[in-house]
């Protein structure tokens, strides 16, 4: 009774100010509905525009989204905050998605990690480039350019996720991740100029 | 703020979804998995009591459990 009344869920005073981190290890141990539903709101619709911007459907992000939230809640205990909540919420999400994208397509792709050692290339294209890039015309590219090339660029410019991140959201090594944002840059520059005619 | 966050700006405030519909669904599912859980913490102890007593063993769990007075030989 005591605990349940120190307890700042039952007493009421979780406050909005509460980082997620603290709310998920009060979630661990109480697995109360209220806190989980503040990370919800908290994260629902940054959720949704991903996987609405990534599956390009608003059944199937509703459902993804709901399946990756449950995801989410089931693994919670696995969190080991050596990222921020967010960046681990993002790594699922993106990895559901590209997962849902691939059993879909079932086409056979070269993955950049097939195709042997990789050849250390140096990125021409400056991000600063990419970075002031109009943003309609950012959408408009970003909506033709591969799934999985669209979440590294997102991954990476979006909610800038380090190298390191995005490697073990992707269980790739930071070379092959280093590989992947070059060649996404390089989709992004070759479409933008598809689409406009113009050099970006 | 780069153009890619402005972006994921514009998609945020324009964005429209089942928030309360998906909320719930994601209730229910941990709801079911919670059940399906007890319920496997509740009998699966006495489902295995069963095989170990069927195969001759001896589990305290599901024997019969007799009252051992004091200075009772083994």
């Amino acid at each position: 009774m005591l605990i349940n009344l120190l307890n700042p869920l039952v007493s009421g005073s979780v406050s909005s100010a509460q980082s997620d981190e603290e709310i998920v290890d009060m979630y661990i141990a109480s697995q109360s509905p209220r806190l989980f539903d503040i990370l919800y709101d908290r994260y629902s619709k940054k959720v949704f525009v991903k996987c609405n911007s990534l599956l390009r459907d608003q059944a199937k992000a509703e459902d993804a989204m709901q399946e990756i939230f449950i995801k989410v809640l089931l693994n919670l205990s696995k969190f080991n905050k050596k990222a921020k909540f967010s960046t681990w919420l993002y790594s699922i999400t993106y990895n559901y998605c590209i997962d849902s994208i691939r059993k879909g397509k079932k086409r056979k792709s070269v993955s950049v990690e097939d195709v042997g050692e990789l050849e250390q290339v140096p990125d021409t294209i400056d991000d600063k480039r990419l970075l002031e890039t109009n943003i309609v015309r950012l959408k408009a590219v970003l909506d033709k350019i591969p799934t999985e090339d669209k979440a590294i660029l997102l991954m990476k410019y979006q909610d800038d996720m380090s190298i390191k991140e995005i490697g073990s959201a992707l269980s790739k090594s930071e070379s092959a991740v280093k590989m992947k944002i070059k060649r996404a840059k390089e989709k992004f520059v070759k479409q933008y100029s598809i689409i406009y005619q113009d050099a970006i | 703020m780069n153009n890619f966050k402005k972006l994921q700006d514009e998609e945020l405030s324009n964005v429209q979804f089942r928030s309360n519909s998906i909320k719930s669904g994601i209730s229910s599912s941990m709801g079911a998995f919670r059940f399906v859980g007890d319920m496997l913490d509740l009998f699966i102890p006495k489902v295995l009591g069963i095989f170990v007593n069927m195969a001759g063993g001896d589990d305290k769990s599901t024997s019969i459990r007799r009252p051992k007075y004091p200075n009772t030989p083994e």
